[in-house]
């Protein structure tokens, strides 16, 4: 399940409006909107535990691993590296699809290979030529 | 999808054998670049291979033992070698190490057999009268993979009696 339908859902299972919502974490009952729709996510964590302490879930419920990396891709390689991450767990869920494999593998699959995700970012870095390298954080 | 013929295969396996001085299919993913890793979460799953931004990667399952393992890993080297193409950026394809039913999978398990077991080895075990479980049984390895590595030496002149056929899907279960 999306992100936006489990706030959705957990909303209107607890009877609160989305002005109600808004109201609790504090945004803007505009940005509620779009997260419902799935336009957008929260970008600060915090905001996660306040919509998860509004609406009386748990916290990894609404962050899952894979909404997580595709926000933590976008944020570390912007629009692109947010654009693969999200092929690839598509391609991933795909590949479930078949019915072929182990549910229970689903999840383990998805980690191995958002680690890799980032172990290939990593090494690629050298390839980068030294004018387009970011000043890096760490 | 290109069709290999069976000489090929295990002629590539030979060539990273003499390339890099042994049989190991670890040391031959350190030595092409593949970035092995152990994963403990797989329950069912055995191994996979895919390519990630041009980064080569091979997942084991950890909990297995280790001769499934290095055979798994052999399995993913002959995916690496042969059909990398397919495991490429694009869709993702079933990478699974399942079932021999797909062309893929059995090329794996035939580059697998070609690395894993030398030729002269089996040969001479078979000559000294043991039969094919005996011969697994020494040479550490599975049984399935033991009746490839002979289907595929009698393709090359040699005349074992194989009258078991390998299970198609030795290596989901």
């Amino acid at each position: 399940m999306k992100f936006g339908e489990k706030i959705k859902d957990a909303r209107v299972a607890k009877g609160m409006t989305q002005a109600d919502l808004a109201q609790a974490v504090g945004v803007s009952l505009r940005t509620m909107v779009s997260y419902e729709n799935g336009d957008c996510y929260p970008k600060k964590r915090e905001v996660y535990g306040k919509l998860a302490a509004a609406l009386g879930v748990e916290v990894n419920y609404l962050l899952t691993e894979n909404e997580e990396f595709i926000n933590a891709a976008g944020e570390k390689y912007g629009h692109r590296g947010k654009k693969y991450a999200q092929q690839l767990i598509t391609e991933v869920s795909g590949l479930f699809a078949g019915g072929d494999m182990d549910e229970a593998d689903l999840d383990a699959v998805m980690k191995a290979i958002t680690d890799a995700y980032w172990i290939a970012k990593e090494k690629n870095k050298k390839y980068t030529p030294k004018k387009y390298r970011k000043a890096d954080k760490e | 999808m290109n069709l290999l013929n069976k000489s090929l295969l295990y002629e590539s396996a030979e060539k990273y054998i003499r390339r890099f001085g042994t049989r190991d299919p670890y040391a031959i993913a350190d030595g092409l670049g593949i970035e092995v890793l152990f994963r403990n979460d797989f329950a069912k799953l055995k191994g996979l291979y895919r390519v990630i931004q041009r980064n080569r990667f091979i997942f084991l399952n950890e909990n297995l033992p280790e001769q499934v393992q290095t055979l798994v890993c052999a399995h993913e080297l002959g995916h690496d070698a042969h059909h990398r193409n397919l495991a490429d950026d694009s869709p993702f394809r079933e990478y699974v190490l399942y079932s021999m039913n797909t062309r893929p999978e059995y090329e794996a398990n035939l580059f697998a057999a070609s690395l894993l077991l030398p030729d002269d080895e089996v040969h001479k075990y078979a000559r000294e009268g043991y039969d094919v479980v005996q011969i697994a049984a020494m040479m550490n390895t599975d049984i399935n993979l033991m009746l490839i590595k002979m289907g595929d030496m009698n393709s090359r002149g040699y005349s074992f009696n194989t009258v078991y056929t390998p299970r198609s899907d030795f290596l989901s279960r």
